[in-house]
């Protein structure tokens, strides 16, 4: 992982979001309780903030590779949920 | 005899529909045996953004470097691989244009399946989903399935574009031709090895060998990592 990582711009932190998705959709959102890259206090201000249906797990930041069944089930759990008009 | 250098830096470059994560298959054994590897990651915008991200990139490991590149990535390191930090080439099932040549003009005199399987939207060229199989159609097909599903859509002029430098010309090349492959045509394949005087290996493979045959594609690696090392001892 260390070396197929992706630079960013430096841009890409100092740009401001002007209409954040969290306000009108439905969202869901896992924490990372050891999370060394984000803050795991600062992912729960976020998730509260979005009135997230929250999970936490006992993870780094790479919590998809790590606890991939959690992140499945999560995103199974907001897939089963949405509303999907075909 | 003189002392052996230092191993060369392998650093990797993706071709389309892919990132840098389609060689995790080959990195961990490089990493085991020493070897300081890093994959580059460009957005496929276009071919000369694409070759100053590779110039980025190898100037975050130690030189000399191996440039190894996968399919369109053969264009970027002929291209990157005129920098002075870079002392042989691996082409995996590649491109490699010459001057004045575009990877289209290329790839128009060599038809093959998988272009039947495009779509171009939103100035990108997406893969249908039953293109897979002519991409790595060798793969189980979960595998085959996580590919499509990560596969990255370059920006619809990218293959029209050249850009100057022919690295093959002046520095030594390995070529990977994978005999069933139905994206990069295994004849395209056999010819630009032989133009470029490319010690060349032919496998079995669809046209992702670093999937579907890593061992061969380390070992190819390996080889052209050991002869620049002592080309450079010799030196």
């Amino acid at each position: 992982m260390a070396i197929s990582q992706v630079p960013i711009s430096t841009d890409s932190f100092t740009h401001k979001v002007t209409a954040p998705a969290w306000k009108t959709k439905p969202t869901w959102y896992m924490v990372a309780t050891a999370d060394r890259s984000i803050n795991p206090d600062q992912e729960r201000m976020m998730a509260k903030r979005a009135n997230a249906k929250t999970v936490e797990v006992n993870a780094s930041h790479v919590a998809y590779m790590s606890h991939s069944k959690e992140t499945a089930k999560l995103i199974e759990e907001a897939a089963t949920s949405a509303h999907v008009n075909r | 005899m003189k002392p052996t250098q230092t191993k060369p830096s392998i650093v990797f470059c993706h071709g389309i529909w892919a990132d840098g994560s389609c060689f995790n298959k080959v990195i961990p054994t490089l990493q085991a045996e020493g070897y300081e590897v890093l994959a580059a990651q460009y957005g496929l915008d276009s071919q000369a953004t694409d070759v100053a991200a590779t110039k980025r990139t190898l100037g975050r490991v130690s030189s000399p470097a191996i440039l190894v590149g996968h399919s369109y990535g053969g264009a970027v390191i002929t291209a990157a691989g005129t920098d002075d930090r870079v002392v042989g080439l691996v082409y995996i099932s590649a491109v490699a244009p010459d001057a004045g040549e575009s990877v289209q003009s290329q790839l128009d005199k060599y038809p093959t399946p998988i272009f039947g399987h495009i779509k171009v939207a939103d100035g990108r060229v997406w893969m249908l989903p039953e293109g897979v199989k002519d991409f790595a159609g060798d793969l189980p097909e979960q595998e085959q399935k996580v590919v499509w599903a990560t596969h990255f859509a370059p920006d619809a002029d990218l293959f029209n574009q050249k850009v100057d430098g022919t690295a093959w010309k002046s520095k030594p090349s390995w070529f990977i031709v994978a005999e069933n492959d139905r994206t990069v045509h295994p004849d395209l394949e056999r010819f630009l090895a032989k133009r470029m005087g490319a010690t060349t290996v032919e496998v079995k493979s669809s046209h992702v060998p670093m999937l579907s045959q890593p061992q061969l594609v380390i070992d190819v690696i390996r080889k052209a990592a050991k002869a620049s090392q002592e080309a450079t001892a010799a030196a």
